[in-house]
């Protein structure tokens, strides 16, 4: 034990270090953002929630959180359903080319999202489409489904397919054994997949910044208010999402735990 | 309780034929096994009865046809080899489900679970999840379960295949006391030729897609159909000979070794032909120098090995030459040792003329 004490302690070291160099950025973010003064300055000088204060004012921000809250929501709703008829198709029957499917709906993960952005740009402005809400449904949808139906497959391939059959051996229909069977038993990799999409989507910034003709997204607005202003309100909304995906995060943690638990 | 009879039921999975005609029939309050290694299509055909596979042929249930009928109207109980009971109810409630699809009262279901919960000694346990019990009680919960819709009849896929050796001795017992009690049609499967002739009235033996004997654990084991039958339930040892001479039922054969042996059968063979027959390790006996010889066959051989068992020796025995011989023997020899075999006549079983 001893003699292991020491490269133990070079271990944590680095360990700390390591988590050190990614939480800083937050740390700091959050400290700029209670600033009392007008600077974006670390440490802060004076604490104040002010810039805080200065979001509700900030219609830009509010019509865009508005819209990106309203993505995330939607995209990971969709995005689930589709992967939960996806993943009974891919997960409990053998059809040809079921591998091509699988491949073609994870793909979008490989693809670089600057692409994906480009290629959504071109060809909706090649259609003569310019309307955000819509370009961007459609995009979100393609990032966030790789997500959800790699989960959603994996849980719905790891459970037994007897336990729906012994369902409809006792007489349910095989619509109602998949509803009190299957979904009770699938329900926590559903509400994981359904986080994940939320997080992917709220949070995307790479692909979206090319599809906002009309309206912005959240990191969009972020992006574009700290390239022309100096003030911490960026700070303070940065912080706000943090927050937001922190909680979004350990509720996600908490299913997936509870979930491990359950199967075991 | 109904009769099923299956006719030339045939299927394949692409290109592979996986049933190759099977024709079966089960009478009411039946209790068959189906047997044979894994791979021989017998769980295809548990499928096919469930109603959850596709089929050339047909299924008649008390003489009606089946076809096209889905599962959740079969009222065909079936207990799989996972048990597959529900992780998220308890053992009331899955017990329970069944009578719950069918819209049964309250009242009515509960009186109906408890009598099951008695049946199958689950008392005490009803609130409990299936995570938290024993592999015999989740076994007993899927039979009470499948038992609670009053089904026509019970499917069993390898249904003690998970349980350890005492259990499933004891669940042995219990299942077909059970199955007598409430005297339901009961097909089940197994690789396990000891599982299936403890328990079934009838056994079908089945390989590579096709039945190849039916009849009871006796019929089976004694008077086994073919070769592959006479290896597969118990041990066996398969000689080649040619026949010599026949005396009305007894049969004067030359093996290929060249040693002269006298058989009884009511097998039809005639002078000249070869034929296969089968002596079971337990049927030797080990000479001794007092022993009587009547009109036993003798061989003898060298020991290769021997293997105490409790109740009785395993002995491996090489006769001159090549051939190898399983004996079980009521007392030990040591290797390496000479030893003579002693057989009667009626104990040969002749396979294939």
């Amino acid at each position: 034990m001893t003699a292991h004490a020491p490269r133990h302690i070079v271990i944590r070291l680095i360990g700390a270090i390591l988590i050190m160099l990614l939480i800083l950025p937050i740390f700091i973010l959050v400290g700029v953002s209670l600033n009392a003064g007008v600077e974006q300055t670390f440490p802060p000088q004076g604490l104040s929630l002010r810039w805080y204060e200065n979001l509700a004012n900030r219609s830009g921000f509010i019509e865009a959180g508005r819209l990106t809250l309203g993505l995330a929501v939607g995209s990971s709703i969709v995005s689930v359903l589709a992967s939960l008829c996806a993943a009974v198709a891919l997960a409990r029957y053998t059809f040809p080319g079921r591998a091509f499917v699988l491949t073609l709906l994870l793909s979008p993960l490989i693809v670089p999202q600057v692409v994906v952005g480009m290629g959504f740009l071109i060809t909706l402005s090649a259609l003569g489409v310019f309307n955000s809400l819509f370009s961007l449904s459609l995009l979100h949808l393609t990032i966030t489904l790789p997500f959800t139906v790699r989960v959603v497959v994996a849980a719905l391939s790891g459970m037994p397919a007897s336990l729906e059959q012994a369902a409809q051996s006792l007489g349910a229909r095989p619509l109602r054994a998949f509803f009190e069977i299957t979904i009770p038993q699938i329900g926590p990799s559903l509400v994981a997949a359904g986080v994940f999409a939320f997080v992917t989507s709220f949070e995307n910034f790479t692909a979206s910044q090319f599809l906002v003709w009309d309206r912005m997204t959240l990191p969009v607005a972020i992006y574009t208010s700290i390239q022309t202003e100096n003030d911490p309100t960026a700070a303070a909304l940065s912080s706000l999402i943090v927050v937001i995906v922190v909680v979004l995060i350990a509720i996600f943690h908490r299913f997936v735990i509870k979930h491990m638990f359950a199967s075991s | 309780m109904a009769a099923v009879e299956l006719e030339d039921i045939r299927l394949s999975y692409g290109g592979l034929e996986v049933l190759k005609g099977v024709s079966l029939r089960l009478a009411s309050s039946e209790f068959a096994a189906i047997l044979g290694p894994s791979g021989c299509g017998k769980t295809s055909l548990l499928r096919i009865i469930g109603g959850f596979s596709d089929y050339k042929g047909s299924l008649r249930i008390d003489g009606r046809d089946v076809a096209g009928e889905p599962p959740h109207r079969r009222n065909i109980g079936i207990v799989f080899q996972d048990y597959a009971l529900f992780p998220h109810k308890t053992v009331a409630e899955n017990i329970g489900y069944g009578l719950r699809m069918r819209s049964i009262a309250k009242p009515r279901l509960d009186e109906r679970v408890s009598g099951l919960v008695d049946l199958l000694k689950l008392q005490g346990l009803e609130q409990r999840y299936p995570a938290h019990l024993s592999g015999g009680q989740k076994q007993r919960v899927a039979i009470a379960r499948a038992l609670a819709i009053e089904p026509k009849m019970l499917l069993l896929d390898e249904p003690l295949s998970a349980l350890d050796k005492k259990l499933r001795e004891e669940m042995q017992v219990e299942l077909r006391q059970i199955q007598k009690k409430v005297g339901i049609t009961t097909l089940f499967v197994t690789h396990d030729q000891e599982e299936a002739l403890a328990l079934a009235d009838t056994i079908v033996i089945m390989t590579e897609g096709r039945i190849r004997q039916i009849g009871t654990p006796s019929d089976v084991y004694l008077r086994p159909a073919d070769e592959f039958v006479a290896g597969f339930v118990g041990q066996s040892n398969l000689f080649n000979a040619e026949v010599m001479k026949i005396e009305g039922a007894t049969i004067t054969a030359r093996l290929d070794g060249g040693e002269v042996v006298t058989l009884n059968s009511k097998e039809l063979v005639k002078t000249g032909n070869r034929i296969t027959f089968c002596v079971r390790p337990e049927r030797f006996c080990l000479s001794r120098p007092d022993t009587q010889m009547n009109d036993a066959n003798i061989f003898e051989g060298r020991v290769d090995h021997a293997v105490f068992l409790g109740s009785h020796w395993q002995l491996g025995v090489t006769m001159n030459g090549s051939r190898k011989i399983k004996v079980q023997a009521s007392e030990g020899r040591s290797e390496g040792e000479t030893v003579r075999l002693l057989w009667q006549p009626d104990n040969a079983i002749v396979l294939s003329a």
